[in-house]
């Protein structure tokens, strides 16, 4: 399962259950719903753990950063609990955004790579 | 009413039931809400986030981009100066401008920019154009160091923000050199004579390069050069012609004509406007010749006289020569035939000589001292040519004289055309009892004399034919 986009990349690879989240997400609201869809289908496989890997994530705006809010949640609602975000001290925004994802999925874990 | 029947109908069980329902329900709606407000926290956390980094990153470019201009202007082999755009006052100078301005960057840096204008107002026009146009690409100004020495740049100038503030960039090239090569290049190829071929520079002037057109041409020569020149070293000889040339020469320019070429002492010259332009400058060069030999007989020395031609016609103006080595010259029958009419002043006496083409072409001939000279034809021409004399720049007595006798001469000419020769013979005599001196009345009354003493065939024209050059 992939997006693929000249600028972006959302692809989920099932042998390791990895999400992963590259390039630059500039889009608006109406554009996110394929993104969104996507990460829906994998949130209710109701997997046993799930990585999402963003060492590649460059940009995200406010919309895309609130659709990613949304998957934890739906992560959490389908109680898939074990998840482990991986993210790069390469890109700021990245270590203050993310760790609000535990607001969201207290077991979630976070790395910075 | 039937719902609230229905529900009035409810079992003591259900309604608890419902109760812990609504209790499930008010426990998610919670919930609901409370990610809701961590996701409106989050993503207003975010954007906050990305907002500053952004704003860092952005600044961060704009630093960048200034690092790297400056880097771009200490480089760039021109001087470039930045001033802020509301107090002109210099803020930035690159290596190359320093020196230039004959000072170090530092003790620039400070400075009003104006002061550094030969004219400060040309400073003020050029922002005032920059305002306009939103650039100023290569005028020439005139600069001035502290320590008084000018000199020439070539300068553009564009709007740029340095350290936040709104300021001008200028860059200019040191062409004081160029200016100076120009101005000796204009001296074999004038500006006139480019702009009459159309031409922006030097540059562009190439072999075969011409105009074609109606104009007028002057040809003109020192006379008694080889009896003046005699007794002189090359060095004097080349003084004596450069002083008579450098008096002359400019009476061409003044009368709107340039010189197409130097040939030894003589001067050919074009007139592209009226014919007046070239006989005044005829006139006013003879003038000169007066002046000049006023001071050559104070100093003993022996006048000089010239002869000048002056025709109007088709001819051919531009570049002749080789690629190599060219320069201008003018041709065409008219050309030709200029240059004859102007050694006729030899045989004739007089000094200058206008063609019937030139007097007809005189916007107002009635302004000018002419009369008529003589029906010629030149040796390997068929034309007969009617030549006349301008006699504005004789010496005053010859010129008074000229014209007292003015009519009488002309009225002696019409009679000798009318084959009327004792007429014309008794009109010449008149016209040389008040004028000895008029070598040309003498020259027609022995025409005349000859016609009455040996009569003439039913061919006579009263021509005069030249057996040589």
């Amino acid at each position: 399962m992939e997006i693929q986009h000249e600028d972006y990349m959302l692809q989920f690879i099932r042998e390791n259950n990895t999400i992963i989240c590259s390039g630059s997400f500039r889009l608006t609201g109406s554009e996110y719903v394929p993104i969104m869809d996507m990460l829906n289908s994998i949130a209710d496989e109701k997997t046993d753990f799930l990585n999402i890997n963003l060492t590649a994530l460059k940009f995200l705006n406010s919309s895309g950063i609130n659709t990613l809010c949304r998957f934890i949640m739906r992560l959490r609602k389908n109680e898939v609990t074990k998840v482990l975000v991986i993210g790069s001290n390469e890109f700021p925004w990245q270590k203050k955004s993310l760790a609000n994802f535990k607001k969201l999925l207290p077991s979630l874990e976070l790395e910075f790579k | 009413m039937s719902e609230l029947n229905a529900n009035s109908e409810l079992s003591f069980d259900e309604m608890k039931a419902e109760l812990v329902s609504l209790r499930y329900q008010v426990r998610e709606l919670e919930q609901d809400k409370a990610d809701l407000e961590t996701v409106l926290e989050m993503t207003t956390e975010h954007s906050d986030t990305v907002e500053e980094e952004l704003h860092s990153k952005a600044e961060e470019a704009v630093r960048e981009s200034e690092r790297r201009l400056r880097m771009i202007i200490e480089a760039t082999p021109v001087a470039v100066v930045v001033t802020e755009l509301a107090t002109s006052i210099i803020v930035f100078v690159n290596a190359i401008a320093g020196p230039l301005a004959g000072s170090v960057p530092e003790e620039l840096v400070g400075q009003k920019m104006t002061s550094f204008y030969v004219n400060p107002e040309e400073r003020a026009s050029l922002v005032s154009l920059l305002g306009k146009e939103g650039h100023v690409d290569h005028h020439e100004v005139e600069f001035i160091r502290k320590d008084g020495f000018k000199f020439w740049v070539d300068i553009s100038m564009r709007y740029i923000d340095f350290d936040e503030k709104p300021c001008i960039l200028a860059a200019w090239n040191d062409i004081s050199h160029l200016k100076e090569l120009n101005k000796a290049a204009r001296r074999f190829v004038p500006r006139e004579y480019l702009s009459f071929l159309q031409k922006d520079s030097l540059v562009d002037i190439h072999l075969g390069d011409h105009v074609t057109d109606e104009m007028t041409v002057m040809f003109s020569d020192l006379r008694s050069f080889t009896a003046i020149s005699e007794d002189m070293s090359p060095q004097q000889n080349f003084d004596f012609v450069n002083s008579y040339l450098g008096r002359v020469s400019p009476m061409v320019r003044k009368n709107g004509g340039f010189i197409v070429k130097y040939l030894g002492d003589g001067i050919m010259a074009i007139f592209p406007g009226d014919a007046d332009s070239g006989v005044q400058a005829g006139i006013d060069k003879l003038n000169q010749v007066n002046i000049y030999n006023a001071e050559r007989i104070e100093q003993r020395r022996l006048p000089i006289e010239i002869g000048i031609g002056v025709n109007t016609g088709h001819m051919m103006v531009g570049m002749i020569g080789e690629a190599g080595r060219m320069q201008g010259d003018a041709f065409s029958d008219d050309v030709n035939l200029t240059s004859r009419v102007e050694a006729l002043t030899k045989y004739y006496s007089v000094s200058f000589i206008i063609t019937a083409a030139t007097k007809n072409s005189l916007v107002d001939s009635s302004g000018y001292s002419i009369r008529f000279l003589d029906k010629v034809r030149v040796k390997g021409k068929q034309k007969t040519l009617t030549l006349y004399e301008v006699y504005d720049a004789d010496l005053i007595e010859s010129r008074l004289l000229k014209q007292k006798t003015h009519q009488r001469y002309e009225s002696a000419m019409q009679h000798f055309y009318a084959q009327e020769f004792s007429e014309a013979q008794l009109l010449l005599l008149d016209v040389l009892q008040q004028n000895p001196k008029d070598k040309v009345a003498w020259r027609h009354l022995m025409a005349v004399t000859k016609c009455i003493e040996n009569g003439v065939d039913d061919n006579w024209t009263g021509t005069t034919i030249m057996t040589s050059k």
